[in-house]
């Protein structure tokens, strides 16, 4: 598979945990605001 | 026969359960909005079930089986992409505006952004002809599905997949839709994994797979490496062209960042519950639209090693032509009944979802945007019996265009998307940030967007019309037009009032 493929999935992959990171750390960001 | 039960009982619960939105559905906000009320994990899957059409199952999964793998990395690539960005960049703003302001529609927030009502009816009437004509790809899946399982004809598939859709948003509105849309988007994510599961175990998992997939020749001039190389395999006019790359990423570009402009999807946004819902859906909604974009996007390719040695030459030449057969052909082989009807019924939740929303913003952007600026004196309970009743209308319109279809799905609501999304990325997502924006330069960039797009598709793209075919997608010129004009015809023209851009934060 050549590199272009690759880094596809792997920016694919790179991408969507650093959404989640960025969504917990918000919703704890919330939680903490409202306790 | 439990395939048949399974999608027939599929059409029978979505309206069921549509019902639960009556009662929220007497005013415009409780039809169009679901009385801003819609939880986490209900906005979550409403925006994965109402983004996914059947073409992520059927073109997006079977697109391989034409392309190289490169279409599939870069199709995952792009959505993660782009719902990460629509629910980090977008998602919140948009809320917090609309709680302030009440805005109902995405043309509403166009006329309060910029002080315009001719801004908002050129939304509105952009909106009416590009998701009218991509009502018509929606259609195309579903009900291919429908009439095969069934046995009957590609008409009657059509009106069993629209007549349920038109029922239950009539009666529940958006609250119906998006409740609908949870049970499918969760539907469409398990048969996600179910048919990854079968066709990875089938070719002995991801790596050996491609290492057979190498191996292989197709059709006795395709070698197998083609699929696993960037500039390989892809349709053999843009092959001849030198073009695949180019033809890869523009096509799988303008497909995913959608999301970060696509009116269906961001008016849902205004139906949250409070800025809670918002922080929750950004974790599932990302997670919901990205693992689906894993598991269906790069199947295709892997379907030679399952298909090719059970078909002729000819049948593998007739699907290379239309990849929206590949992966129900690899179902019928691999699953065993029931479990095959499950994941056939897939592309049917896929439609319904999709279609459900899309006739809601048709309608809004009829009645709300178009009816009641000009009639303003209609009775709010007149313009919500307008509203359910005024989707059978583009109903009729984009099933009489669905019945001449033309090309393969992908391609299509591939147009339409790219086309909204050069269309509203200027005015929407970035005049949800740029305090510079001005109604010119939306006007200017809304009409250029949509103009450039449909004259590129049809005389530059393929050569449709003409002898010109440069293989570059229409999103790509609409977007290098609309986004420059936009931004030269705000710096030119009048600021919408202070007041109103302190409310963009």
């Amino acid at each position: 598979m050549d590199i272009v493929i690759a880094a596809g999935y792997v920016i694919a992959f790179v991408v969507l945990v650093l959404g989640v990171i960025y969504g917990v750390y918000k919703v704890r960001g919330m939680e903490a605001t409202k306790q | 026969m439990i395939d048949i039960a399974i999608i027939v009982a599929l059409l029978i619960v979505v309206i069921a359960i549509g019902v639960k939105g009556y009662e929220v559905s007497k005013s415009m906000v409780g039809y169009f909005l679901a009385g801003r009320g819609l939880g986490a994990w209900v906005l979550a899957f409403s925006f994965m079930a109402t983004y996914y059409s059947a073409a992520s199952f059927l073109g997006g999964g079977g697109a391989t089986y034409l392309y190289n793998l490169g279409f599939g990395a870069w199709l995952t690539a792009w959505h993660v992409i782009g719902v990460v960005l629509a629910w980090i960049l977008v998602a919140e703003r948009l809320f917090r505006y609309a709680e302030k302001t009440k805005i109902v529609s995405i043309p509403d927030f166009i006329e309060h952004r910029y002080q315009s009502k001719a801004a908002k009816v050129v939304a509105a009437i952009v909106i009416i002809i590009l998701f009218t004509l991509y009502l018509t790809g929606v259609y195309k899946g579903g009900a291919i599905i429908i009439a095969t399982v069934l046995k009957t004809s590609y008409e009657v598939g059509l009106l069993l997949l629209v007549i349920p859709v038109l029922i239950y948003i009539g009666i529940g509105g958006l609250k119906a839709a998006a409740l609908n849309n949870l049970l499918l988007g969760v539907w469409m994510l398990v048969a996600a994994v179910l048919t990854f599961s079968y066709i990875m175990s089938a070719v002995g998992g991801w790596s050996a797979g491609l290492s057979a997939l190498e191996q292989m020749n197709v059709l006795g001039k395709f070698p197998g490496t083609m699929w696993t190389r960037f500039d390989g395999m892809g349709p053999p006019p843009a092959m001849a062209a030198g073009m695949v790359p180019g033809l890869i990423m523009s096509i799988t570009f303008s497909i995913s960042v959608a999301q970060v402009a696509l009116p269906s999807l961001l008016m849902q946004f205004y139906a949250a519950k409070d800025a809670r819902v918002i922080n929750y859906g950004r974790i599932i909604g990302s997670l919901a639209v990205g693992i689906y974009a894993i598991l269906m996007f790069s199947l295709g390719a892997f379907c030679h090693l399952i298909l090719d040695p059970r078909l002729s030459p000819a049948e593998v030449g007739g699907l290379l032509k239309d990849v929206d057969w590949v992966i129900p052909k690899a179902i019928m082989m691999l699953a065993p009944e029931g479990v095959r009807g499950f994941i056939l019924a897939a592309p049917v939740a896929a439609s319904v979802s999709t279609l459900a929303v899309t006739f809601i913003v048709l309608s809004a952007a009829l009645v709300r945007d178009v009816v009641q600026t000009y009639r303003p004196a209609i009775p709010e309970a007149s313009l919500v019996t307008l509203a359910r009743v005024v989707p059978v209308i583009f109903a009729i319109i984009s099933l009489v265009l669905a019945l001449y279809p033309v090309g393969i799905i992908v391609e299509i609501v591939g147009v339409a998307f790219g086309t909204i999304f050069a269309t509203f990325v200027g005015p929407l997502t970035i005049g949800l940030y740029w305090k510079g924006a001005t109604k010119a330069g939306a006007i200017a960039s809304m009409i250029s967007g949509l103009v450039v797009s449909l004259v590129w598709l049809l005389f530059l793209y393929k050569g449709l019309i003409g002898p010109v075919a440069t293989w570059v997608y229409p999103v790509v010129p609409a977007i290098a037009v609309a986004l420059p004009l936009f931004f030269i015809v705000s710096y030119f023209t009048k600021k919408p009032p202070k007041e109103v851009l302190d409310l963009l934060g």
